[in-house]
């Protein structure tokens, strides 16, 4: 019993953990779907999410839950018009090679953004108002209630992003699009507004991870490149573009980095990501999660 | 064009060998900084403007070099001429396991797994501060022992520009295997169809790229007589490329006058704070957006505008003749 329970806090910190990566995973994945470009610049969409509550919270002394949601409005906003500004030409056939304009251009995004939060905030590390304060006791374990907090809103949020996918006309647009861009067009889908729409959809799912995380790990201008990075694991693991696969995908990364710090050594924790991604690269390159089927 | 590279290089070669007779020692450092980032960028561009993979552990590769060698030199006390050719074959062996675990697939898998890599890689050098000193950095001695002046450094600099950049890459672009690498860049199907072995090609790429950047990060360490994890971190990626994708993607000569202008431009934005990296990602994405060819795109623009104007007075004159 002395050895389950430790190992029981861990898994129950990983499953926390690997909903809010779903959540991030969700939006990369979206964005994958829909436009066939992978987002470097993620993880300072989950950046400008953590400043955005921060300020909001702390600045102007509104409720954490309100700071969430402006992160929420204020990045989904961001993205769309980044969307507007960098990608268009994709699909104007203005770029000879699309597949390495976009990821240059995301990674260009990238540094821009965290250098841009280094000159706008510093380096400095800064702390939002958390949800919640104080332990939450489940019997053999407690857990933090912020990160309970989080985890929930995590939940619904995702549920939201399911439900918009699963049963709204956006979401069947936004399906229809990832399928076949061509054909969705012309019966009258409006591609470029629908992948702007997307592409903000995800990135404020980033956003969202970013000021339900903030309070946990701390506002700083590199906090993305390492969630970004677990986010392209777990795609890559869960197969890129399934939804399916980013769900499970972040629960497994949560679970297998909680189970490396319990059994192997704490401070690689986040290094696991990596050995699991080699693994999954040497035996099933395609993901768990089989082709590239988006409705799945 | 290629005439116009040839001039452009001859001139720049005549100026930084007479160099030294004008300039102080802080002027010689950021030359040395811009070889290293020449060679870096040059190294990046045969990988991603050549061949069309876009790879983000560049900057990993080359402190892998950098490590092997700086502890090679510590440990068995190898001299670092020796140690950093053994780094560059780490670097390239790294390379090439990276290639043969990632290429099978399409482009963002390499991209995508570099990045992974490149993060875990300063993970794990900062935390094994048993063998890598941690954060602080690893002192190693210097390529020319104890000497403080800069000119031999200097000069071995320029010298690894010429050797590697100038000979190296150059012949390699311009031969046959270069213009199978282009081939692929273009369209790999139909390389492919033409007998072209698509992955063996990329994994050679990535293998030769890799241990340029494992070279020219074990001279940057020698020279510096410091290796730590800050020349990992995701920021001097995005300098390499930077440079690399302003000076002009897929042009020999751009990631020599991108490295060399930008680390100019960086050093001295440096007095005013931290703005470098924000204004390089600004012109990152513009020049993407605006003018993919970049500096030697323009130059090109600029003088072939120039020949057609000479050419249609030419002409013009030819016709009043008659």
């Amino acid at each position: 019993m002395d050895f389950l329970v430790p190992l029981l806090a861990q898994l129950t910190n990983g499953l926390i953990i690997g909903f809010i990566y779903a959540l991030m995973a969700l939006g990369l994945t979206l964005i994958f779907g829909v436009l066939k470009v992978i987002n470097f610049a993620h993880g300072e969409f989950y950046m400008l999410g953590a400043y955005i509550s921060y300020i909001a919270s702390r600045m102007l002394g509104l409720h954490p839950i309100i700071g969430i949601i402006a992160a929420v409005a204020v990045v989904f906003i961001i993205g769309m018009l980044m969307e507007k500004a960098l990608l268009t030409p994709i699909y104007e056939d203005k770029v000879e090679r699309k597949d390495e304009y976009a990821l240059l251009i995301t990674f260009g995004l990238s540094i821009f953004l965290m250098n841009g939060a280094l000159v706008v905030f510093g380096p400095y590390q800064k702390s939002p108002e958390p949800l919640a304060s104080g332990v939450l006791d489940l019997g053999v374990l407690s857990v933090s209630s912020g990160r309970i907090y989080a985890v929930v809103l995590a939940i619904i949020f995702m549920a939201a992003t399911l439900f918009i996918i699963n049963k709204t006309w956006l979401g069947t647009a936004l399906r229809a699009l990832s399928q076949d861009r061509d054909a969705s067009t012309i019966m009258g889908i409006n591609a470029k507004t629908l992948g702007s729409i997307a592409f903000g959809l995800g990135a404020a799912m980033a956003g969202a991870a970013g000021a339900l995380l903030a309070p946990v790990f701390l506002v700083f201008p590199i906090m993305g490149v390492v969630p970004a990075i677990k986010s392209f694991v777990i795609i890559i693991l869960g197969s890129m573009g399934s939804i399916k696969g980013a769900i499970y995908g972040s629960l497994l990364l949560g679970i297998v980095e909680s189970l490396g710090v319990f059994f192997l050594s704490p401070s690689y924790r986040d290094g696991y990501s990596f050995l699991l991604l080699i693994i999954i690269l040497l035996v099933k390159p395609k993901g768990l999660f089989g082709g590239s089927q988006w409705n799945n | 064009m290629e005439q116009l590279e040839k001039r452009i290089l001859a001139v720049l070669l005549v100026v930084a060998l007479f160099l030294p007779l004008f300039v102080d020692d802080y002027a010689l450092h950021i030359v040395i900084l811009a070889c290293f980032f020449i060679m870096m960028a040059s190294s990046w561009n045969l990988l991603a403007g050549y061949s069309g993979q876009v790879s983000f552990a560049h900057m990993a590769l080359a402190s892998s070099g950098a490590y092997t060698s700086g502890l090679i030199s510590v440990h068995l006390g190898i001299h670092p001429v020796l140690s950093i050719l053994v780094g560059a074959v780490v670097a390239g062996l790294v390379g090439l396991f990276l290639g043969v675990l990632t290429l099978r697939m399409k482009d963002s898998y390499l991209a995508l797994t570099t990045i992974a890599f490149a993060e875990i890689f300063r993970l794990v050098i900062s935390l094994e501060y048993k063998v890598t000193n941690g954060k602080v950095g690893l002192s190693v001695p210097g390529l020319f022992g104890d000497i403080t002046s800069k000119l031999p450094y200097y000069y071995t600099a320029i010298g690894l520009v010429v050797l590697m950049v100038f000979f190296g890459i150059y012949r390699l672009v311009y031969s046959n295997f270069g213009l199978t690498v282009r081939s692929i860049r273009e369209d790999e199907i139909a390389a492919s169809a033409m007998g072209v072995k698509v992955v063996r090609h990329k994994i050679i790429v990535f293998t030769i790229s890799s241990a340029m950047a494992g070279v020219a990060g074990g001279f940057l360490a020698h020279y510096n007589q410091l290796v730590s994890p800050e020349m990992t971190t995701i920021t001097q990626m995005g300098m390499v490329i930077s440079m690399a994708v302003i000076g002009g993607l897929g042009t020999f000569i751009g990631p020599i006058i991108g490295g060399l202008s930008l680390e100019i431009i960086a050093e001295y934005v440096k007095e005013f704070g931290n703005y470098h990296l924000m204004i390089f990602g600004l012109i990152l994405i513009l020049v993407l957006r605006f003018s993919p060819q970049g500096i030697a795109g323009l130059i090109t623009k600029f003088h072939n505008r120039k020949k057609k104007k000479v050419s249609t007075s030419a002409s013009t004159e030819k016709e009043v003749q008659k």
